[in-house]
This record gives C-alpha cells, sequence and structure tokens, in this order.
C-alpha cells in the first residue's frame, strides 16, 4: 500500500464523522495519501473550477456522498460534468450512500462520470479497493 | 156344353111349369063334375104323365149327348194320333209322358210302350237335361200357351232342333201339358243356320227376336256382304226410310263415310272372328256418341246402337279426372299403395315400385303378400296392428323411425285408410311419406328453441340476481332498455330511455373519452367493451362505475345491439385510493428506514472499523466511542420518527 505516493483524495460529504473515519482509514491504508475534505457540492465545485488548470492540486479521485445540504450529489455530478471541458485530468468519483435503496445505485452507475457506486459504511477494505483501482 | 145344359133347364122349368098350370087349370073348369076321388085320380094320372114324357125327353137327351161325346172324343183322338206333327202329353207333377202319336213314335223311334216310360228331361241331350229340368220347375203350371226351340234327341241318339208348343189342360182330372213339335230340322235353309248355332247364338237369336221390336235401342241384322236383312223401328226412324226401302240395302251404301270406320272394322271383324264385339263411335255430325253391340251368328250379324252421349261425356269426364288423380298420385313423392284384407298387394304408384326396387331390388306385382316386404319383427308386428286398425274401419296415421338398408336412418309417415265398399271394408290404402328433414328440421328448432329460452332463463335468472345495472342498446333506433339496476345503484326509476340520457350522465371529465372509445370499439371491436368512469346518481353525487358490454352482430358484420352491465366500484375504487395514499406514507418510512436510520448506522459501523481492539487504551478510541455514541443518539432519534409515523398511519387508517 506504500507504493500508492502522491495520491490525493477529495471527499464531499456533509457528515463529519465520516470526514474523520474516512480520513483515519486512508492514513492506516498509506499515509503519503493526501486527503481533502468538501462538506458540501458547492463548496467542492468551487475549489474544482479554481483550480481547474493545475493538475497536481486535483484529486485522483472523489468520494461523493449522495445526501447533502444545499448540493446534493445528482447536482453536482451535473455541474462538474460541464466542468470536464476545462479539468483535464481523469478524475474517478465514487458515489456513496448509506441507502439501502437500489434505484440509488443504478442511477449512480448510469452516469457517464461516475466509476462505481459504494454502500456505506465505508471500511478499509472498501477503500484499500478504489484506490487499488487507480494502481490497475 | 154348359150353355146346352141350363137351355134344358130352362126349357125343363117353363114346360113344366106351363104343364102345371094349364093342366090344374082345365082340371078345375071341369072339376064340378067330376068327384073328388076322380079329381084326385085326374091328379095322379096328370103327375105320372109328366114323370114319364120327362123322363123319355131326359132319355133322349142324354142318349144324344152321348152320341156326341163319343163322336168328339174320337175325333179328338183322330186328330191327335193322325197328327202329320208329333205330339206329346205329359204329366205337369211327374213330367212322366202319358201319350204320344205317331209322328212321335216315327220322329223319335221309341214306341208308345216305350215313351210312356220316359220323362221329358230324357227327350233332350244329356247336357240339355238340366236346364230343361229347371224350365219345368220353373213353370208349372203354364199361364198361357208357351214356345220354346230346344234340341231333342231321339232313340237312336240323333240330336235335332224342334220348336215346342205346349198348353196345359186338365185330363181326367189329372194336370196334364200337351205339346205339339215342330221338327225344325226339316226347315232346310233354318236347319243349317241353326245347327251351326251355339246354345248362346241360339239364346241371342230367340232374344232377338222378342226384344228386336220392342226394344229403345236400334236394331238391325246384316248378311255377310252387310246387306241389311232385318231392322227395328228405331233403325229404320233414324234412317228416314220405309222399313221396305231399308231391307236389302247394302250397310256401306247407306253409310258411305262409315267405310273403314272403327263400327266397320269391328263389324266386319265380328263376321270373320265369330266374335261378340262392342265399340263407341263418335259422330261429330249429330255431337253424339253411340254404342255398337255386334252378335255375330252363322251368316250374318246382329248389331244394337244405343245413344251413349250422357254416359260417355260422363265416362270421359270421369277418365279425364281418374287420369289426373293417376298422374298425380304417380308423380307423388309420397309412396301410395293399396293392398286387400289378406295383405295382397293391389296397385302401387310409381314410387312404391321405384321405392322397393331399391329396397328389396324388384318391383313387387299385385297379388303378393305385403308383409314380406317389412323389416324386421317388431316393426312387422306393430304395421300389422295399425292395418289391422284400418281392416277395421279406422283410419290410422303413425310416425315412426326406420333404419333400414340402402335407405338409412329415416323418419317415416304412414297413413292407413280403410277401402269400403258397400259397408264391407275390402282393403287399405297406404300413404308413406318421407318425413326426416322436416322432422329433422323440426328436432332442431325445437331444441335450439329449449337452448334458447334456457339462456333467457339463465339471463332472466342473472338479471334478476345481479346488483349491475344491465343495459341493452338497440343501436337502430338508439334506445337503452334498462334493468332494475338503475335504480338501486344510482336511483333512477326508468325502463327504457334514448342513449343520450345516459351519456348525459357521465361525468364531464370522462364523457369524452368514453364515448369516444364506445364509438371507436362498436366499429372495431370483437371483444368486450369495458370502461371505468364516473357515472352521476339521481340524488346530485357521482359513483364510480365499470361498464361492460359485448355486441351482436348482424349477418353483414354491422353491430346492431350491445348488451352490457354497469358495476359500482366506487367502493373498491376508493379503497385504492387509501391503499395507495398508505403506500406513499410507507413509503416514506421505508425512505426514513433507508436513508436517515443507515446514515448514523453506517457512521457507527465505519467507527467501529476505526476502533482498536488490539490496544484498548489508544487514545482515539475515546474519540471513537464519544463519535459512536453520537451516532447512537443519532440512530434512536430516527427510530423514535419512524415509530411516530407508523403510530400515524395507524391512527389514519
Amino acid at each position: 500500500m506504500r507504493s500508492h505516493h502522491h495520491l490525493s483524495v477529495a471527499l464531499i460529504d456533509d457528515d463529519r464523522t465520516y470526514q474523520f473515519t474516512t480520513e483515519r482509514m486512508l492514513q492506516r491504508i498509506d499515509d503519503h495519501i493526501s486527503f481533502r475534505w468538501f462538506s458540501d457540492g458547492e463548496e467542492a465545485l468551487l475549489y474544482l473550477t479554481e483550480h481547474a488548470g493545475a493538475d497536481d492540486t486535483l484529486p485522483d479521485i472523489i468520494i461523493l456522498d449522495i445526501n447533502m445540504p444545499y448540493m446534493n450529489g445528482w447536482q453536482f455530478l451535473d455541474a462538474f460534468h460541464q466542468l470536464r471541458s476545462v479539468i483535464r485530468k481523469p478524475i474517478r468519483i465514487f458515489m456513496v450512500s448509506s441507502s439501502a435503496d437500489d434505484r440509488d445505485a443504478k442511477r449512480a452507475r448510469s452516469q457517464v462520470d461516475v466509476t462505481d457506486y459504494i454502500e456505506k459504511p465505508i471500511t478499509t477494505e472498501k477503500l484499500s479497493a478504489i484506490i487499488g483501482g487507480r494502481a490497475a | 156344353m154348359r150353355r146346352l145344359a141350363i137351355r134344358l133347364a130352362v126349357l125343363y122349368v117353363l114346360v113344366s111349369a106351363a104343364y102345371i098350370i094349364i093342366s090344374d087349370a082345365i082340371v078345375a073348369g071341369v072339376g064340378d063334375a067330376l068327384s073328388p076321388e076322380d079329381i084326385v085320380t085326374v091328379e095322379v094320372v096328370k103327375g105320372l104323365l109328366f114323370v114319364l114324357v120327362s123322363g123319355v125327353v131326359f132319355a133322349i137327351v142324354g142318349l144324344q149327348y152321348a152320341r156326341s161325346a163319343e163322336k168328339s172324343e174320337s175325333n179328338f183322338a183322330l186328330v191327335f194320333a193322325e197328327h202329320p206333327d208329333p205330339m206329346m202329353i205329359y204329366d205337369v207333377e211327374t213330367w212322366r209322358l202319358l201319350e204320344t202319336n205317331a209322328a212321335a213314335h216315327e220322329k223319335y223311334g221309341y214306341s208308345g210302350e216305350e215313351f210312356r216310360a220316359l220323362t221329358v228331361p230324357e227327350l233332350h241331350p244329356p247336357q240339355d237335361r238340366e236346364p230343361t229340368a229347371t224350365f219345368l220347375k220353373d213353370h208349372r203350371p203354364l199361364r198361357a200357351e208357351s214356345s220354346s226351340i230346344v234340341r231333342h234327341r231321339g232313340k237312336d241318339g240323333r240330336i235335332f232342333w224342334v220348336s215346342i208348343r205346349s198348353r196345359d189342360v186338365k185330363l181326367n182330372g189329372r194336370k196334364v201339358r200337351i205339346c205339339s213339335i215342330t221338327d225344325l230340322s226339316d226347315l232346310t235353309s233354318a236347319r243349317r243356320d241353326i245347327e251351326a248355332m251355339t246354345a248362346e247364338e241360339q239364346r241371342i237369336l230367340v232374344m232377338l227376336k222378342v226384344v228386336a221390336e220392342s226394344i229403345e235401342d236400334g236394331f238391325y241384322t246384316l248378311d255377310r256382304s252387310l246387306t241389311i236383312t232385318h231392322a227395328n223401328k228405331t233403325f229404320i226412324d233414324f234412317l228416314g226410310m220405309s222399313g221396305k226401302d231399308a231391307i236389302g240395302r247394302n250397310w256401306l251404301e247407306l253409310f258411305p263415310e262409315a267405310r273403314d270406320s272403327e263400327p266397320h272394322l269391328r263389324i266386319v271383324a265380328a263376321l270373320e272372328e265369330r266374335r261378340t264385339t262392342s265399340v263407341d263411335t263418335y259422330d261429330p255430325r249429330i255431337d253424339t256418341w253411340y254404342r255398337v253391340l255386334v252378335y255375330p251368328f252363322e251368316g250374318g250379324v246382329a248389331v244394337f246402337y244405343r245413344d251413349v252421349s250422357l254416359e260417355k261425356k260422363n265416362e270421359l269426364a270421369l277418365r279425364h279426372e281418374k287420369e289426373n288423380l293417376s298422374t298425380l298420385i304417380n308423380n307423388s313423392d309420397e309412396v301410395i299403395y293399396s293392398i286387400d284384407t289378406q295383405h295382397r298387394l293391389l296397385v302401387g304408384n310409381t314410387a312404391y315400385l321405384e321405392n322397393m326396387e331399391r329396397l328389396i331390388g324388384r318391383r313387387p306385382v299385385p297379388g303378393e303378400d305385403a308383409r314380406s316386404f317389412l323389416f324386421g319383427e317388431a316393426f312387422t308386428s306393430r304395421w300389422a296392428d295399425w292395418f289391422q286398425q284400418a281392416v277395421n274401419g279406422q283410419r290410422v296415421d303413425q310416425e315412426f323411425d326406420l333404419d333400414v338398408p340402402v335407405v338409412g336412418k329415416r323418419i317415416l309417415n304412414a297413413a292407413f285408410n280403410p277401402i269400403i265398399v258397400d259397408g264391407q271394408t275390402v282393403g287399405v290404402a297406404i300413404r308413406v311419406s318421407d318425413v326426416t328433414t322436416a322432422r329433422t328440421h323440426e328436432r332442431r328448432l325445437r331444441e335450439q328453441a329449449a337452448q334458447l329460452s334456457e339462456v333467457v332463463e339463465r339471463y332472466e335468472k342473472l338479471n334478476q340476481a345481479t346488483n349491475d345495472a344491465v343495459w341493452d342498446w338497440s343501436m337502430r333506433d338508439d334506445s337503452v332498455f334498462w334493468n332494475h339496476g338503475i335504480n338501486t345503484l344510482f336511483g333512477y326509476d326508468v325502463g327504457r330511455t334514448p342513449l343520450s340520457w345516459w351519456s348525459d350522465r357521465v361525468h364531464p371529465d370522462d364523457r369524452e373519452e368514453v364515448l369516444d372509445h364506445l364509438t371507436q370499439w362498436s366499429v372495431t371491436g370483437r371483444s368486450m367493451w369495458r370502461h371505468e368512469y364516473r357515472f352521476l346518481c339521481a340524488d346530485g353525487s357521482y359513483r364510480w362505475v365499470l361498464d361492460r358490454g359485448s355486441a351482436i352482430y348482424d349477418e353483414q358484420g354491422t353491430p346492431i345491439r350491445m348488451i352490457g352491465a354497469m358495476q359500482d366500484i366506487t367502493a373498491s375504487r376508493l379503497y385504492l385510493e387509501r391503499i395507495e395514499e398508505i403506500n406513499v406514507r410507507l413509503r416514506e418510512i421505508a425512505q426514513i428506514a433507508s436513508h436517515e436510520l443507515r446514515g448514523p448506522l453506517a457512521t457507527v459501523l465505519s467507527l467501529l472499523n476505526l476502533f482498536n481492539k488490539e490496544s484498548i487504551e489508544d487514545p482515539e478510541n475515546t474519540r471513537i466511542i464519544g463519535m459512536i455514541e453520537t451516532s447512537a443518539t443519532d440512530v434512536d432519534a430516527v427510530i423514535h420518527r419512524i415509530v411516530q409515523r407508523t403510530a400515524e398511519l395507524e391512527r389514519d387508517l
């Protein structure tokens, strides 16, 4: 796991506890992974727009929660799709949700920009798989 | 003789009276001069004288009479004995011959003694004896003089024709018959004719003689050359000439137009073949039919003719009718035939003969036992019963099933009609017709009617039992018949309404769609039409109905009627709506469970994943526990909300 240097992961989730657990798990997997946290979609979109031309500062992976205030996961995806013309870097997006509703999973996987859908709770094993997927 | 006796008696009375009166007067005149004793003496003398004279007179008269009688008897005997014709006297009761004369002895060859041993029939040839005996029995006594022509047989067996004239007399207190016999064989011409004649011809000849002049029929005789030899008054009147002119004329000369006519040919044939014949001939000049009878005899024919126009016309009309009837009967498909009381076939029409030919391979002939053409013992027995009823004078009409070879299963109708002549059944006319097609058709109709009435009954029951509003829409006049359901369900007391009455009561929001659907369906639809819509009730409220209907089409496939039923589905509709509402709320609860509960629970699980189980003392564990507690509180809060929502739902239900 140590081989994943300079990997940048961004989490878009309003749940602070969840932000804490994700960050801790990533540190346990690989303490070189850089982690950035946004409490809602709008905040994340603002950052991505600002850093659109600078690939180094853009995350490799976005973990996107569906249920959020202000701008939820779906709205973020729509807006992010607009940014695709300016962001060159291939960013993999994983949608996460505590919803047991299959429809959410299906909808998420049907999105062009979404790599996969992951049901909460996030575990170390699931995160390892996400990160490992990049290497593969 | 009797008159002589009376004359004598009268004369005697007169003379006696005169003598008594005159003698008494003389005695009285001289009485004074005589003594009473003298007077008595004179009276006695006078009386004796009278008796004497009377006795002498009677003796003379008696002698004279006796002489005369003797002379008469001998004269009669002489006449009888010496008569040139044979004469015979026989007993009317015993037919035994009593006296015969010399001519008879000579003619017959029997002596007087031999004759007296014979009876009259024995004078005839054996074949004539029976009729002679009958004749004699029937004719005793003869009322008047009788004459007949008969055959007699001589002692030597020779047979000869004789004419006999007979008269009954009393001889010595005995009823006898005196016969004078003329030997016809002596008449050369007559002999030839008569010898050639049969007994029948003889009879005819005699009959002709008797009736020729008395009958109104025309009558004439012709010889071989068709010359008229005899004609009666009717014929002579018909010819319009005198009898003398007619006799000796040739028939063809009198009737030139009759040459080669049917009567002409018949007369010639009768002459040549010696055969009695008759022919009906029509004379168009006077529109008259004649029946001509021709009797041949040796040397000629006797012809009778009679005007039979009326009879003929009736007969022709009858024959025409018969022919019509016969044509009708023979052209009929019905089998018609008649049999006598002994089951013998009398006559059958063409249909009968043809059918029998199909059944038994040949045409039956009159006289055959009609029972032999029947099939099966049971059927033959039934047939015999019907036949017997007909023989007893009843008319029988029977229908029955028959399964026979060649023709297969048929339903037949047989009518037995007794043929009654003079109150007696002499036979039975049977008419058999094949009613298979008609009966099969009737049976099918009956079955269909039964099925239909069953369906109608079922429909009626259904109609009574159903809670639906049943409707029957006649498209021809756009009228709708409603059952009681329209009243029970929607409060309208109507029986028949126009279609618009219904469409006006369909909810305005549904109306267009319902009518469009119905119109479109009635053109293209073949299965059941169904539609749900709101329908206005008499109380102003709307009810949801499920309306279903099916169409009935004519031969061209055009819908002519539609029958259906409206079902009130308001309750189930409301229930459905309620269910949907509940579903929405259940989905909400599920949403809560899915998202709001799983959120904090997933956090708890993630935190537990971070919890350092190997080193409980890890200071981060304290922070994680705090976070787990917070999340657990969140879970509890969510569960509280779910419980609350569920309670609300239960309450609303």
